[in-house]
């Protein structure tokens, strides 16, 4: 289980995630929502890594996070993060040297259904191509946790479905998945849970289905009225 | 880290390429000339290729700092820093590619040094310059051989200053991402810390340093003049790399 207790982060004067707490279960997936600039990114990067929490605390299964916890982390950043020199089969073998839980033949495999090219650059991509290589080589691992931030950006509206597709049926029962996206109604068909992100604070969170009846509202409508 | 290294070393293939290429340009002129006795072609390669040699330090040493500046402010970086290895090994991996690269470059340039010597000796029938430069040596009270011991210890000193100077560039990095984050100023901070960095341990260096300049009967005995220089250098080195990887897994957000 992954736990966040009072996470805090500041960027000189601005505050982007302030006080949160969260926990995050296996075998469910998650929509972390939230309008831009709520603090969503940062908190995954957080999570993923990245970017050092200003205070508060970050731990997978009691473990804080370091530099062991990331083999069991598989984050996927909204930016195009690849080197230009490298192609498909590079990022392939890069994921294949570094994460023991990638698996190259089912890279591969989701290339291939994702019409990518295992010799295509990295530079020379669309940014629905770079989105689509993101998300195989993300959904490659059979990590504990999977995080992808903003999976549909660059993605086209008929790609959509297909790639909603990919990542539900590319994940184990003891995965769990968190999904950030401003595409809420693409996302509350296939959620367990959902996670409302205001100014850096958690300020919602359940099961989706609990939340409906709690409300008596869909997803998209809770949103709505929490950032209308 | 030896796995990082391999990405590393890969990334700074084709800029190492490049360098490589104007060294055969230039070694094809030199050659030209050589080989047709033309005497100011051939001073002419000569001086071209040692002004490539500088030119390709000064490349290994640029290119090995902004790889670390790069990866910290490119999201490129995030691949790098995503994978389950310690900062310590990713900074590891960095300072040994970049290393590596300048121990090929020297490499080569020994290389062609000595099949270029051999060359211009054969067809300018240099040997009577090398005695010529022997008698010099000998009339001034030195041994040519003893010269030599102290320009192969000189070698090994400036590679390890290389490498000093590769740490303590990370090290400003790592001390300007720390401070000012994601701020535009922070190119310019670092390369301000790099430099205040540099002249106070040079100072420290020439101040522990004999400063004699002393006859070698072996190389053992010549690197024995040059050890305290050495040990503060790699004394720099390694409070450098500490410094950075902690900076790096504490404090540095990308």
């Amino acid at each position: 289980m992954l736990k966040c207790n009072n996470l805090v982060k500041k960027y000189m004067q601005v505050t982007a995630v302030d006080g949160l707490n969260l926990e995050i279960c296996p075998g469910k997936i998650y929509a972390l929502l939230g309008p831009n600039g709520s603090g969503k990114s940062t908190l995954m990067k957080m999570i993923g890594g990245l970017t050092k929490p200003s205070s508060g605390s970050i731990t997978l299964d009691g473990e804080p996070l370091n530099h062991k916890t990331k083999a069991k982390i598989a984050y996927m950043p909204t930016e195009a993060y690849f080197y230009n020199y490298m192609s498909c089969r590079d990022i392939g073998k890069y994921y294949q040297d570094f994460f023991r839980d990638f698996s190259y033949d089912k890279y591969i495999k989701l290339l291939a259904d994702m019409d990518l090219k295992e010799n295509l650059k990295a530079k020379e991509m669309s940014s629905g191509m770079m989105a689509k290589l993101k998300i195989a080589v993300t959904l490659s691992r059979s990590s504990e946790i999977v995080m992808l931030d903003e999976p549909l950006n660059g993605i086209d509206i008929i790609a959509r479905e297909k790639i909603i597709n990919t990542i539900i049926s590319n994940i184990s029962d003891e995965t769990a998945v968190v999904l950030s996206s401003h595409l809420v109604d693409e996302l509350e068909k296939i959620v367990d849970c959902a996670i409302f992100i205001k100014n850096g604070q958690c300020v919602l969170a359940g099961e989706a289905e609990e939340l409906r009846q709690q409300q008596g509202k869909s997803i998209v409508e809770i949103y709505k009225e929490i950032y209308a | 880290m030896f796995k990082m290294m391999k990405y590393e070393y890969r990334k700074g293939l084709f800029p190492m390429l490049m360098i490589f290429s104007i060294f055969g340009v230039i070694e094809l002129f030199f050659l030209y000339g050589a080989l047709t006795k033309d005497e100011s072609k051939t001073v002419l390669g000569i001086s071209f290729l040692m002004l490539a040699s500088f030119v390709a330090y000064i490349f290994v040493l640029i290119y090995g700092v902004t790889s670390y500046a790069n990866d910290l402010k490119n999201k490129s970086g995030y691949l790098t820093f995503m994978a389950p290895i310690s900062t310590y090994s990713i900074i590891g991996a960095k300072l040994l590619s970049t290393l590596l690269t300048g121990m090929t470059f020297v490499a080569v340039i020994a290389v062609l040094a000595v099949i270029d010597y051999s060359l211009v000796a054969n067809v300018f029938e240099l040997e009577s310059l090398l005695e010529l430069l022997k008698e010099m040596v000998s009339a001034f009270g030195y041994d040519l051989s003893s010269i030599l011991f102290g320009m192969l210890a000189f070698v090994v000193t400036f590679l390890i200053q290389f490498f000093m100077v590769v740490t303590v560039a990370y090290l400003a990095v790592s001390l300007a991402s720390t401070v000012l984050q994601n701020k535009k100023i922070k190119g310019v901070v670092s390369f301000v810390l790099f430099l205040v960095l540099i002249v106070l341990i040079n100072k420290v260096a020439v101040m522990i340093s004999s400063g004699e300049t002393s006859s070698y009967a072996t190389f053992l005995e010549a690197m024995k003049e040059m050890l305290p220089v050495i040990g503060f250098y790699l004394a720099c080195s390694v409070v450098a790399f500490l410094g950075s990887g902690f900076l790096l897994d504490r404090k540095i957000s990308l």
